[in-house]
């Protein structure tokens, strides 16, 4: 690859910094220029809430280094500060909001995503808050200093309930509201959702679920959450919104790149148009599980997708051929995981022992979601991965096999006698 | 250079004593058997007993496992702050605990269900020994422990290199040709 040529990376997060590297060690030696709005190095959205709760330090919240270090390692033009208003594929040139103009020989878009706020009277307030950016965590963490008597979650996401915990933590009464008539909607089966709805009622926290937010009104210094069942409506000293996000491609000419939910991408990270990647929470890649595209946003889908983006931008072929939506998360004493979609299922099974809680869902003979709690989470590495080695291959992990531990015993034989 | 540890399962017996050797080292507490069974005592390296084959015909294995210290760990990538990182000039891949959160993301990477979590909540695994082979010793405790050369510590290079050679004059005994095998 020629050394006078210029990359140009937008965005400045996990998958940004991934391809950054995977550019660099792969003897690409041109120029990497950095645009992104955001002034600071490259943070993880996930650690916004271990912030806000104190377990963990400022600094700590970005996984690279709390400094510049790393972009001067591996020589990096920053353009910091400056939001991207354009891309133009016919020119190739990104251009900022302030005016400057940034010709590419390749590009990579890796603006991640923000929080969706729903359109309804009153989400601007001052007391309604978000939990994405560091800013965010700064503002939240703010709030609690003045010691929320009631507060109000709305969204009972993956976000939304380790919110609930460190509000729980720091002394607030806690209602969780969603839309949806469970806990989890997207990763959890109902009955699952059910037996952790039960140990957060135990608790003390506050369920509403089946209905929509439909206005925040402020009277007398206080907030008051109106919902669409018509029910009283939520009184409360703080809001947070964590309804989950969309991508940030605001700048992106639909003309001229394709655009699904996310820029769509193939197993290179490449877009409709040559020479432009996506990869991170802006990018729609394949779901291994159903062979559609679909914004799988996890921070070690983003690094894969943008190491992949990085190698192919530097000529080293690389292929990423997708990844199955997964989660794990540990709260108020307990841990939940799981992996793909329950409700695709055409039957479940349940399973109780020793603590754990395991349920599985299965389409045929394949294996479509799992969901598991507590010490049965032990296992959700092994069986996400032969799941996934199934996909990847074409030869799925068989109907006996998944449901005991004869899987791993299967998995390590085949393991330690290939040769 | 990159070091590991072989695991050659014809010649495992069986006799957990790499398994109690690692906790002697690591001052992994013994665990009863509900501990065993919920996993909640950390164990960096386990033998298990594999069982295949139908009645009157079965054979058993025993599989002696701890991290794999792979070359591409997903744990690495799956780690959200940077507190598990594999070091290109050992080949270990290590967990800072001063960076650790016990978010089980690692948990959930892992195809070998090696991560431990203590009572502190936080990750641990096999680290290959570090504070041993500093201290001067050859190898890892569990390599040094077993009675049956079943374990092997040594260049990745090196290893993988004794196994081919193996596996090829397996490959010419099988299909006959006994006197080019040189064995």
């Amino acid at each position: 690859m020629p050394k006078n040529e210029k990359i140009c990376i937008i965005g400045n997060g996990g998958a940004a910094v991934e391809a950054v590297k995977a550019l660099r060690e792969n003897q690409y030696e041109g120029e990497i220029h950095l645009v992104s709005d955001s002034a600071q190095p490259a943070y993880n959205p996930m650690l916004t809430t271990y912030y806000v709760s104190g377990k963990i330090e400022f600094e700590a919240m970005f996984p690279y280094g709390c400094n510049m270090d790393l972009y001067e390692q591996y020589d990096v033009t920053l353009h910091l500060g400056s939001p991207v208003a354009g891309l133009d594929t016919k020119t190739k040139t990104v251009s900022t909001a302030s005016g400057a103009v940034y010709p590419y020989d390749k590009c990579l878009v890796a603006t991640g995503a923000s929080p969706f706020l729903p359109p309804i009277e009153g989400m601007d307030r001052e007391r309604v808050y978000t939990m994405r950016t560091v800013e965010d965590a700064q503002k939240l963490k703010k709030a609690l200093e003045k010691k929320p008597g009631k507060a109000l979650v709305i969204g009972a996401s993956m976000v939304g309930i380790k919110v609930v915990e460190l509000l729980y933590d720091a002394g607030a009464e806690v209602c969780l509201a969603d839309m949806a008539p469970c806990l989890f909607p997207l990763a959890a089966h109902q009955e699952c959702a059910c037996v952790i709805e039960n140990r957060l009622t135990d608790k003390g926290i506050r369920l509403r679920f089946g209905a929509g937010i439909e206005k925040i009104l402020e009277t007398d210094g206080k907030l008051s959450g109106c919902f669409s069942d018509g029910k009283p409506p939520e009184e409360t000293d703080l809001i947070a919104v964590c309804i989950g996000v969309r991508p940030n491609l605001g700048f992106i000419d639909r003309e001229q790149i394709e655009i699904d939910r996310g820029i769509l991408v193939d197993d290179h990270m490449r877009t409709s148009e040559t020479d432009v990647y996506a990869a991170g929470d802006v990018a729609q890649g394949m779901n291994l599980l159903t062979g559609k595209k679909q914004i799988i946003g996890l921070w070690p889908n983003a690094r894969y997708q943008g190491r992949t983006a990085g190698r192919n931008m530097a000529g080293a072929e690389d292929v990423y051929s997708g990844a199955i939506p997964h989660n794990i998360t540990h709260f108020m004493h307990m841990v939940f995981s799981g992996f793909g979609d329950l409700t695709s299922g055409t039957r479940t099974e349940t399973e109780e022992r020793n603590g754990g809680y395991v349920q599985r869902a299965w389409n045929g003979s394949n294996l479509v979601g799992v969901n598991m709690l507590d010490s049965s989470c032990a296992q959700i590495g092994i069986i996400k991965s032969a799941v996934e080695k199934g996909l990847r291959t074409g030869t799925p992990a068989e109907f006996e096999q998944l449901c005991s531990m004869k899987l791993r015993d299967k998995l390590l034989l085949e393991h330690f006698k290939k040769a | 250079m990159s070091k590991a540890i072989y695991f050659d399962i014809d010649r495992c017996i069986g006799c957990f004593a790499c398994q109690s050797a690692c906790k002697q080292e690591n001052d992994l507490a013994p665990h009863t058997l509900e501990e065993a069974l919920s996993q909640t005592a950390p164990i960096w390296r386990r033998v298990m007993e594999v069982e295949q084959g139908d009645y009157g015909q079965e054979t058993v294995s025993y599989i002696s496992l701890s991290c794999m210290h792979c070359a591409d760990a997903p744990c690495v990538i799956a780690c959200p702050t940077g507190a598990l990182s594999r070091d290109k000039e050992s080949g270990r891949v290590v967990v800072n605990e001063s960076k650790c959160i016990g978010c089980k993301m690692c948990l959930q990477a892992c195809p070998f269900g090696i991560p431990q979590y203590g009572k502190d909540d936080l990750m641990q695994k096999c680290n290959l020994c570090l504070d041993r082979l500093q201290d001067g010793e050859a190898e890892p405790a569990c390599v040094a422990s077993c009675p049956a050369k079943a374990l092997r510590y040594g260049d990745t290079a090196e290893l993988s290199k004794k196994e081919q050679t193996k596996v090829a004059a397996r490959l010419v005994l099988a299909t006959g040709n006994k006197y080019s095998a040189g064995i």
